[in-house]
């Protein structure tokens, strides 16, 4: 008896419930809601962190996501002047400390420069005292006559 | 290892060896260029001032003598004072090297006066002074003998130009 109850309910309602939502103003219903206090009533941030973000990011496929993204196009479309013009190149200046970086490139370039300079004297200091010493038939003169003191102590200078 | 060589760092480059002929020359050079240009400008500044202090045009170099003189007395003031008080000139600086004494401590100012006013009998009789160098295996010139110092190198190679230098030193873990 209750099965035969629930068909009639079941068919009734089958009946009756597209007649009411075509009665029904869904428009005016929606605009009877107040969607903003429903919002406000959202715990985001709870919402947010039952969130699985690991679980999600695995899902996605990146490689096809980057694959769909017409970059050129995506370039067509930016402002890139207004971009710039956003932007407040005198602060970011002002942060990066440029004198410094500056200063220090240039003083590895310098050291750079003196290194070399000294190298090449060295270098013909070398070549020069080489002939010296094959012509003398003597054996590398490298600090050969140098006392034995100068090393230690020339560390001070540093 | 002794504890003052265990204090020294490794050096595998010709920090505190003899300083070379060609090295010894080019520092020769920028300090020949240093005092001129110095004794140039220093005087067009003291002629323009005594110009402006007497009334009168002044000109140092019309008297030859008194300029040869003040050179002098302006290269040997240049030389004796940056190697008393620092043990190299400008020129030396540059090219990495300075003059130390035989016990390997730096000039004092006895040392430096000396090793200045030596310097020119190292000229007499077709450079014989600095033949010395090339000769010596410590490489010290005349002057350096009388004055009883040595030259020395005095910085780091960091470049690669120096790895074979640096394969040569003999005894280079000393350092």
């Amino acid at each position: 008896m209750v099965e035969s109850a629930t068909e009639i309910v079941q068919a009734v309602a089958y009946e009756v419930t597209p007649m009411v939502v075509g009665a029904l103003d869904v428009n005016g219903v929606v605009e009877r809601v107040d969607i903003q206090a429903i919002v406000e009533r959202i715990d985001v941030e709870r919402v947010i962190d039952r969130i699985d973000l690991q679980l999600v990011l695995e899902r996605v496929d990146l490689n096809a996501l980057l694959e769909e993204i017409d970059l050129n196009k995506l370039m067509e479309r930016l402002d890139l002047d207004q971009l710039l013009a956003r932007i407040d190149v005198d602060a970011i200046i002002e942060r990066t400390d440029l004198g410094t970086i500056i200063s220090r490139s240039g003083s590895a370039v310098m050291i750079q420069v003196v290194d070399g300079i000294r190298s090449q004297g060295i270098g013909v200091d070398s070549v020069l005292h080489g002939w010296v010493d094959r012509l003398l038939r003597r054996g590398g003169s490298e600090n050969d006559g140098a006392p034995a003191q100068l090393s230690p102590s020339a560390e001070r200078f540093e | 290892m002794t504890p003052t060589e265990a204090r020294l760092p490794q050096r595998n480059n010709l920090y505190g060896h003899p300083a070379g002929v060609a090295t010894r020359l080019f520092a020769f050079f920028v300090d020949l260029f240093t005092i001129l240009l110095l004794f140039t400008v220093g005087g067009h500044v003291v002629s323009f001032v005594l110009s402006i202090v007497l009334g009168s045009d002044v000109h140092l170099s019309d008297s030859s003598l008194a300029s040869s003189l003040a050179l002098l007395l302006w290269a040997f003031t240049y030389c004796a004072y940056l190697l008393s008080a620092y043990s190299c000139t400008l020129g030396m600086a540059a090219f990495g090297i300075r003059v130390v004494r035989l016990d390997g401590e730096m000039l004092d100012t006895r040392h430096a006066v000396v090793r200045v006013l030596a310097f020119p009998l190292s000229f007499l009789v077709f450079c014989v002074g600095f033949v010395f160098i090339v000769l010596r295996r410590d490489r010290r010139a005349l002057h350096d003998v009388i004055a009883r110092t040595a030259v020395i190198y005095s910085w780091e190679a960091r470049s690669a130009n120096l790895a074979f230098l640096a394969k040569r030193a003999p005894n280079r873990d000393r350092h």
